[in-house]
């Protein structure tokens, strides 16, 4: 397939998302975040390079560090939550989210633990 | 979800548009000054907006440096392919602002001077520029055309 110009590009990118509803894709993965108490990702923007993972990821830091009560997670915050009792439900959290929705979020801690 | 939205297919789909559309410009002076050999950091790199941004300023150093315009050739948005003779200002630019729905189909277009009017360039859509010191520059042979 030749591609004309940068808005015949833009025109295929934008069928690409209507054939793999994506937009329901989105909606559908926020109602997931909702249902673990997580801020919904931002939609697709040409701003933004952040891929699905990284802005789930994103998101689900800030959880943690809301559960912490921090502004910003830390390595040391990230020992104590994971020697608190909190950290139990957020490990069932996890798993129960990584089932439903088939995404792993990037969150290591073994380095903490 | 997986099962119901292909959007690791959408991802590669989007991914293999934006290279076919790139290599089929490999030789515009914008794909070789964003490629290199710089193995998995191009690849990162490429992801960010540095490139267009390095080569916006590359330009503006370049129209500095010359006392006349310097002619430049590019493709717009609408694939039409037009030459502009640019010169140096000091006037402040328009803000820059970026084209796209998503990062696949996203060009930062810049502004530069004619010397009546801002024109709006594409920046990754630059063929290439006329200048005595462009043949002292190595691109190195090319490299991620994604970028």
């Amino acid at each position: 397939m030749s591609i004309d110009s940068v808005n015949d590009l833009s025109i295929e990118v934008h069928l690409l998302k209507k054939k793999h509803n994506i937009e329901e894709f989105y909606d559908n993965i926020n109602k997931l975040l909702k249902d673990a108490g997580i801020e919904p990702i931002e939609a697709d923007s040409p701003k933004s390079t952040l891929t699905l993972e990284d802005r789930i990821t994103i998101n689900y830091g800030k959880k943690i560090a809301n559960t912490l009560d921090r502004e910003e997670v830390t390595l040391d915050g990230l020992d104590d939550y994971c020697k608190s009792p909190e950290f139990d439900n957020y490990t069932q959290n996890r798993n129960l989210f990584s089932k439903r929705s088939g995404i792993c979020p990037k969150i290591t801690l073994m380095s903490s633990l | 979800m997986s099962k119901d939205y292909s959007y690791v297919e959408f991802v590669n789909k989007c991914n293999s548009l934006r290279k076919e559309f790139f290599e089929e410009r490999i030789d515009y002076l914008s794909t070789q000054f964003m490629s290199g050999p710089m193995g998995v950091m191009s690849l990162v790199f490429a992801q960010t907006r540095v490139p267009e941004v390095l080569l916006g300023e590359w330009i503006r150093s370049t129209l500095r440096k010359e006392e006349g315009p310097v002619p430049v050739k590019y493709e717009d948005l609408n694939g039409e392919v037009k030459e502009v003779s640019l010169i140096h200002t000091e006037k402040t630019p328009p803000e820059e602002r970026i084209h796209g729905q998503n990062p696949c189909d996203s060009f930062l277009i810049d502004n530069f001077f004619d010397g009546k009017d801002w024109v709006e360039i594409p920046v990754k859509m630059i063929i290439s520029i006329e200048d005595n010191d462009l043949p002292d520059i190595d691109f190195g042979g090319g490299g991620n055309v994604l970028a």
